[in-house]
């Protein structure tokens, strides 16, 4: 049967291309960007005082210090992120600092946390079969 | 000017490019990180400069369904245009149903690009198209000026072509470069 491979094309290689196809299998429009998965985190690690300011500055925080995040980028993918049901808010009274302006808090949901699941496993498994082909190539 | 406060005309200007949901959440979380991070940290002008970056960045978002109009709108000019010339088939016709087809490709890409932000590929590929709408649009502008008689739906179509690149340049490289930009 022909395998699609050359005789004289290393095993990793082979490897590498199962990998690849296995972790595309998954839809690949569902997967999270880097950047809602950055967002996501934060929510997740900020837990109970995950509002707005908390979560860009847990965001900015976990970048290089080079880099600036926007608080445009950050609450436009809150928003995004809230319709696409990964993430839940409520809102709560402000306090002085703020003007009496009030907080909006988010959550992370069940389809948050399972779509934040599934976009580790998918690169997990990019990572394993890139560091597998790279120790048969070696 | 109070220098304790962000100014009062950067915080309008926020919240004129905030949806009502968000109004008084994403302008109170930067009010709080203006008075309390901020403005010690870096003193009145640079915590007033990083307060008007913030909400130029809204921007992008803001435009959003404006650019999403203008894509229909050039979209069905461009259809519109291919059907009519391959009815009436007037000599020459084959080149402006290419134009069309191009029109209508762009529109249809860029609103493409727009709302799957996930395919970054097809935002390159959407700003590359850029230079083409607006190379047409330069076109037909200098032919209908410079011709016998004003086509007034040539020169609307072309106005569109001409905002619509503007604002595609302006918006899709804010939907993933300038989320996470070098400072």
């Amino acid at each position: 049967m022909h395998t699609g491979r050359r005789n004289d094309e290393p095993a990793g290689k082979e490897i590498m291309d199962k990998t690849l196809i296995n972790a595309y299998i998954v839809d690949m429009a569902a997967l999270l960007g880097t950047f809602e998965q950055i967002v996501l985190l934060a929510v997740m690690a900020t837990g109970d005082e995950a509002y707005g300011r908390a979560v860009l500055r847990t965001v900015q925080a976990c970048l290089e210090p080079e880099r600036n995040v926007s608080a445009g980028a950050v609450y436009s993918t809150l928003d995004r992120l809230e319709a696409e049901g990964l993430l839940s808010s409520r809102l709560e009274k402000g306090t002085a600092a703020r003007g009496g302006r009030a907080r909006r808090f988010y959550r992370l949901t069940m389809p948050g946390t399972s779509a934040l699941t599934e976009a580790r496993t998918t690169l997990d498994r990019m990572w394993c079969g890139a560091s597998r082909a790279t120790e048969v190539m070696q | 000017m109070n220098p304790t406060v962000p100014p009062r005309w950067m915080e309008k200007m926020l919240k004129s490019l905030l949806p009502a949901r968000n109004r008084d959440a994403v302008t109170g979380d930067l009010h709080e990180e203006f008075c309390e991070e901020k403005l010690p940290q870096m003193g009145a002008t640079r915590a007033r400069l990083w307060y008007l970056a913030h909400v130029l960045s809204f921007i992008p978002q803001r435009l959003t369904p404006f650019l999403s109009l203008l894509c229909f709108f050039t979209l069905t000019s461009g259809a519109w245009l291919g059907m009519m010339d391959l009815r009436l088939r007037h000599p020459g016709y084959a080149g402006r149903e290419l134009i069309a087809g191009l029109i209508v490709g762009q529109a249809a890409l860029t609103l493409t690009a727009l709302h799957s932000r996930r395919l970054s590929w097809l935002r390159m590929l959407a700003l590359v198209g850029c230079a083409g709408i607006v190379w047409l649009a330069v076109h037909a502008l200098i032919n209908t000026l410079s011709g016998a008689h004003l086509e007034g739906y040539v020169l609307l179509i072309a106005m569109g072509l001409l905002a619509q690149a503007a604002l595609t340049v302006l918006i899709l490289p804010g939907l993933d470069r300038q989320v996470v930009r070098r400072a």
